[in-house]
């Protein structure tokens, strides 16, 4: 059976862990110190159990100086939308970030991760899981409150994406 | 043939492709911005080597058959795996521009390479403390809204502690953005 590779973008607010949810889950790692991402790095992790090889474009967050180049979002199959739970501003900016990922790829997978869960209490958590879901973005490959740290949900997420891309290709 | 591109760009290496995405020819720069170089053969796939170009495929045919001019991809890191706190870092960056380059009765797909580590490098470091500097201000914006106005040079009762606290983060704000270097 012949590997199938997709590709899939992870964006956000700088600083909400894109960078760690990818080191976690390709490389079982995990680090405390911020290095801020410039431009795009590509990893490559193969999930036998479906035959896929996901490459996963980490880029470089947004900032109030610079957005996300939709260049970057095009050809990919799905995206992973990331906030940082303790920062309530990257939540709030979850909306922007997929609908610039669904005007460049309309008919690509969303998942959100609601990052850095092991920072608050499970009180609030539930508190920004209302708030997510107010907005109606409802991502087919679902909402995770993962944290890079402990590896919470974090191989969930990512395995679930690449379920979605599948039944769609 | 395109190698006369070298002669023309000599900041850039480039490689040529056919319509199925096989590698034609290659300038020899072109295995140092691969991220599997032993995957980069004459006739090769050349998703193989460069995995960016995975899900580009529209965009490379649209660009062959003319519909569309070029297309960039800026600032592409290839990380050095071997990176320690003792050994130098030698991840690069690199600018990939594809084109279309019509030569006699050939038609090719041309990848162009530039090197723009030092360009990135400089960025990162501008970026790093910008970034770390608004971290450390929401943090801190966070840490007034639920511990209320005392960091910020005292207030009286509950009703004041959010103006005396945003005026503290102002405050707060403007100490960090004259502290902050930016040519470190």
């Amino acid at each position: 059976m012949t590997k199938i590779s997709k590709k899939i973008c992870l964006v956000g607010d700088f600083g909400v862990g894109k960078t760690s949810l990818i080191r976690r889950f390709v490389e079982r790692q995990f680090s405390d110190q911020y290095l801020s991402t410039v431009g795009v790095k590509i990893s490559r992790k193969t999930l036998e159990s479906v035959n896929l090889q996901l490459l996963i474009w980490d880029l470089e967050g947004h900032t109030k100086f610079k957005s996300i180049a939709p260049s970057y979002l095009q050809g990919a199959s799905g995206v992973i939308v990331v906030a940082d739970v303790s920062r309530l501003e990257t939540v709030e900016r979850l909306d922007e970030h997929v609908n610039l990922f669904l005007s460049v790829n309309p008919k690509g997978k969303i998942a959100i991760a609601l990052n850095k869960s092991d920072l608050v209490e499970p009180e609030k958590l539930n508190q920004l899981v209302q708030i997510v879901q107010d907005k109606d973005l409802n991502p087919e490959a679902g909402l995770y409150q993962t944290s890079a740290k402990t590896g919470a949900y974090v191989d969930e997420l990512f395995e679930q994406i690449a379920d979605n891309i599948l039944i769609k290709a | 043939m395109p190698s006369r591109l070298k002669i023309l760009a000599p900041d850039y290496d480039y490689l040529a492709l056919n319509r199925e995405l096989l590698v034609q020819e290659f300038s020899d720069g072109v295995p140092n911005f691969a991220e599997s170089p032993q995957n980069l053969k004459l006739g090769g796939d050349v998703r193989l080597a460069f995995p960016e170009l995975v899900g580009m495929e529209g965009i490379m045919m649209d660009i062959l058959a003319g519909r569309q001019i070029s297309f960039q991809l800026a600032g592409i890191v290839r990380a050095d795996q071997h990176h320690t706190a003792q050994a130098p870092d030698h991840s690069f960056y690199f600018d990939l521009h594809i084109c279309h380059h019509q030569d006699e009765n050939e038609n090719y797909l041309i990848l162009l390479f530039k090197d723009v580590t030092e360009r990135m490098k400089l960025q990162q470091k501008l970026i790093q403390k910008s970034n770390e500097t608004n971290l450390l201000l929401s943090a801190l914006t966070h840490s007034k809204n639920y511990g209320g106005a005392e960091g910020a040079g005292g207030a009286g009762g509950a009703g004041e502690a959010g103006e005396a606290g945003e005026a503290g983060g102002e405050k707060f704000k403007l100490e960090l953005l004259r502290n902050t270097d930016y040519t470190d």
